[in-house]
């Protein structure tokens, strides 16, 4: 199982960690299928440590630093592809920072058959779009797993379609469906790591134009969103820690700060992606560390509420969306 | 038999208004044309590849102005052809030998500059003018299917020079008529403004490339005892070279390391952190004493009377008989680096100097400091500690987020290093970064 993994993670052994991913590869398995069935779940069990409170970020951050070398030294024992089907780039945009699903998804994809370079962590779209058109690449693929990075991804789907190419989009902040991602112009979806490859091979063949341009009410909204965040983030917490001594201890440094971030960039996102459901993945998303770190699951409604009393006035489509959310008992 | 006319001269008449002639109908057809060509010069303008440009080339095409087309752009004496036919979703590549100058076909294209209209009839490969449209004999195939047909060769031109063409073809009966000529080459002069842009960009980016590849900092070596990792990110997203720079390389007994900031931005602030490495590395050869290693940068950045400074922190390490290494660091003006210690203590080290380019014969004086089995050597720029846009804050701040990271392998250290700086840059656009961590393994 993948518990002698985590232990290697939690103790900082390299090596150890190392070991038992290899082991599986002397035993028969796929490298790949060895990043999908040991390392990606081990990475869930590192958020969860971090989410309850278990673990610091400083310590998640090193796990994670493992796992990325695990995975590295799993890419080594690929076999080289026999065909190029062609060559796809794998990115994240700007404000992702999470870059072992994005690496672990380029790997999936050579095993397909393609030829994939990852960009790493929070790129630019300028600096995307020069890559292909330097490199001559025929698709990309970008990868999101904080709703925070969705307006940025689509800005980089934008640039990406611009120059006539398709994007392959995935990750948790895509939702466990298409949709989001057709929203927001992807050329296509995919559920997982495992079958990026086979999408890829629907998708890059078929011509390409333009993204839509969007235009639906929420996009105003979701300006506003951007351009007052800072203050409106300043004002989200202090209504959230009033009464202050009702918002738990730990939540008064930083954690707060970041958790409002949370919710207004989960609230853009929503906005721009005319989804609904990004609120909700966001609240669930509170309620379970709330409830991991023993406090009082509450505390969701009551920011939601916040952020509502902070914007409703401003903006009414927002008003509407967090009204389940911040009304719930 | 071959057909072969002279195509209209576009423009050279306003139509007559014809009797029997619905001008609602023309108003739509004119509308639909209109937003056709919109569309098509947009979806030809989006990338500067070349390759991408041309399958972009072929794919506006057809349905709506043929059922086969064919791009032509002439590269030396080589020919690099796009074809496409309707029913095909992924355009077709080739290479061919590049076409002569003819009386007719590609070749008397290519040379007038004027688009040739072309009728062949039903008769497979018959002798008519197909084979100089059309010049290869796999796509001519695929052309035969479609017989009987019109073929149209436009040029394309661009800045004043012809230097392919399209090649368009319809299955009898659509013909093309005189809007539909014109319609094609407003396309072909779209798509070769594109075209020329792309291969304009491909030849500066093939100097510029190379260039820039010497101006990035270097792939770190593996040194025995240490490990190393390291981030860079330039604000000018346009070239990605920026004035940060770092450099770090074994010199037989041990490594050198230097890091440093070039005034100002961009390409021209780039150009001096070569100029400053290739300095650092050839002094550090002869005498590798941050004293001698900064005098030297100072002394041909003053000489050089580029009117830029740097700053710098310059290291140079030798092993330790009892593990570990001896260190001696100097600094040209530049931030603090760090001492980070498997407790989780961060030392600033305290060594000063000037910064280079400003006074001939400033003089270094250097720090000596152990680094033990578990410490970390860590370097940065300004760019990591201003991005919340004051150096002291930025250095304290700093501070407490690598405490943290004491243990931690070095590539999570330079990661948070880095997505803190980005993050906090925010959406003012972020000055260049450059961190260097060295870790001393047991």
């Amino acid at each position: 199982m993948t518990a002698a993994f985590v232990d290697a993670l939690a103790a900082g052994d390299e090596a150890a960690a190392t070991a038992v991913a290899m082991a599986r590869v002397d035993a028969g398995a796929d490298p790949v299928d060895v990043m999908v069935d040991l390392v990606v779940p081990a990475q869930r069990e590192v958020g969860r440590r971090w989410a309850c409170g278990e673990w610091s970020v400083a310590q998640e951050h090193a796990a994670t630093a493992i796992s990325e070398a695990v995975v590295a030294a799993l890419a080594a024992r690929m076999a080289p592809p026999a065909a190029t089907k062609g060559h796809l780039v794998v990115a994240c945009a700007e404000r992702e920072w999470h870059s072992l699903p994005a690496r672990i998804v380029a790997h999936a994809l050579r095993r397909g058959g393609w030829r994939t370079t990852y960009l790493g962590a929070c790129t630019p779209p300028g600096q995307l779009v020069r890559f292909l058109d330097e490199t001559g690449a025929d698709a990309v693929a970008v990868s999101c797993s904080v709703a925070a990075a969705l307006p940025a991804a689509r800005r980089l789907i934008e640039a990406v379609r611009e120059s006539g190419r398709p994007v392959l989009a995935g990750g948790p902040a895509f939702g466990s469906d298409p949709s989001r991602a057709l929203a927001l112009g992807a050329s296509g979806w995919a559920a997982d790591a495992r079958t990026a490859a086979d999408v890829a091979d629907r998708l890059i063949p078929a011509a390409t134009g333009p993204a839509e341009p969007l235009r639906h009410a929420g996009i105003d909204e979701h300006l506003e969103v951007v351009l007052r965040f800072a203050d409106l983030r300043g004002q989200v917490l202090a209504r959230w820690a009033d009464p202050p001594d009702e918002l738990a201890a730990d939540l008064a440094g930083d954690l707060a700060g970041d958790l409002v971030d949370h919710a207004l960039h989960s609230l853009a996102a929503s906005l721009l992606a005319g989804d609904r459901a990004v609120l909700t993945d966001a609240d669930r998303w509170l309620v379970d560390l709330f409830t991991a770190r023993g406090h009082d699951p509450a505390l969701a409604p009551r920011l939601w509420l916040a952020v509502r009393d902070t914007v409703g006035e401003l903006l009414p489509l927002a008003r509407a969306d967090l009204a389940p959310l911040a009304t719930r008992r | 038999m071959a057909d072969v006319r002279a195509a209209p001269t576009p423009g050279s008449a306003a139509p007559a208004p014809q009797a029997g002639v619905d001008p609602f109908a023309a108003l739509a057809r004119a509308e639909e044309s209109a937003a056709f060509l919109a569309d098509a010069a947009r979806r030809v303008s989006g990338s500067l590849d070349l390759v991408q440009t041309c399958r972009q080339g072929v794919r506006v095409c057809v349905p709506r102005l043929a059922d086969w087309v064919q791009l032509l752009i002439v590269e030396d004496s080589r020919a690099r052809v796009t074809y496409l036919r309707a029913d095909q979703a992924q355009p077709t590549e080739a290479e061919l030998a590049a076409p002569v100058p003819a009386l007719s076909g590609v070749g008397r294209v290519l040379a007038t500059g004027r688009s040739e209209l072309l009728h062949v009839d039903g008769a497979a490969d018959g002798p008519d003018g197909l084979a100089a449209l059309v010049p290869d004999g796999a796509m001519r195939q695929q052309v035969n299917v479609l017989r009987p047909a019109d073929v149209l060769g436009v040029a394309l031109t661009a800045r004043g020079q012809t230097f392919g063409t399209l090649t368009l073809v319809r299955r009898a009966g659509s013909g093309f008529a005189d809007v539909d000529v014109r319609l094609a080459e407003e396309v072909a002069a779209h798509l070769a403004l594109a075209l020329d842009a792309a291969r304009r960009y491909r030849e500066r980016w093939l100097v510029a490339s190379v260039l820039q590849d010497s101006l990035r900092p270097p792939r770190l070596p593996a040194i025995p005892g240490t490990r190393l990792a390291s981030r860079y990110r330039s604000g000018d997203t346009g070239t990605d070279i920026g004035g940060d720079f770092y450099d770090l390389w074994s010199t037989g007994t041990g490594w050198s390391v230097v890091l440093g900031d070039v005034s100002g931005k961009g390409v021209a602030a780039a150009v001096v952190t070569g100029q400053a490495r290739h300095t650092v590395r050839g002094a550090a050869h002869l005498d590798p004493s941050p004293a001698a290693v900064l005098d030297a940068l100072n002394t041909q950045l003053v000489a050089g009377g580029s009117g830029r400074f740097v700053t710098a922190v310059y290291g140079h390490a030798v092993a330790h008989p009892d593990g570990g290494w001896e260190l001696e660091l100097g600094s040209a003006g530049h931030p603090p680096p760090l001492l980070l210690r498997p407790d989780g203590t961060v030392e600033p080290v305290p060594v000063k100097g000037l910064l280079a380019g400003v006074v001939a014969g400033a003089a270094y004086t250097p720090a000596r400091l152990r680094l033990v089995p578990g410490d970390t050597l860590l370097l940065y720029t300004d760019g990591v500690t201003e991005a919340g846009r004051d150096q002291a804050t930025g250095v304290a701040r700093l501070t407490r987020l690598v405490a943290g990271y004491a243990t931690a392998p070095v590539e999570a250290l330079v990661e948070a290093v880095e997505m803190d700086a980005v993050e906090r840059a925010g959406r003012r656009r972020p000055d260049d970064l450059a961190v260097v961590a060295v870790r001393v393994l047991a």
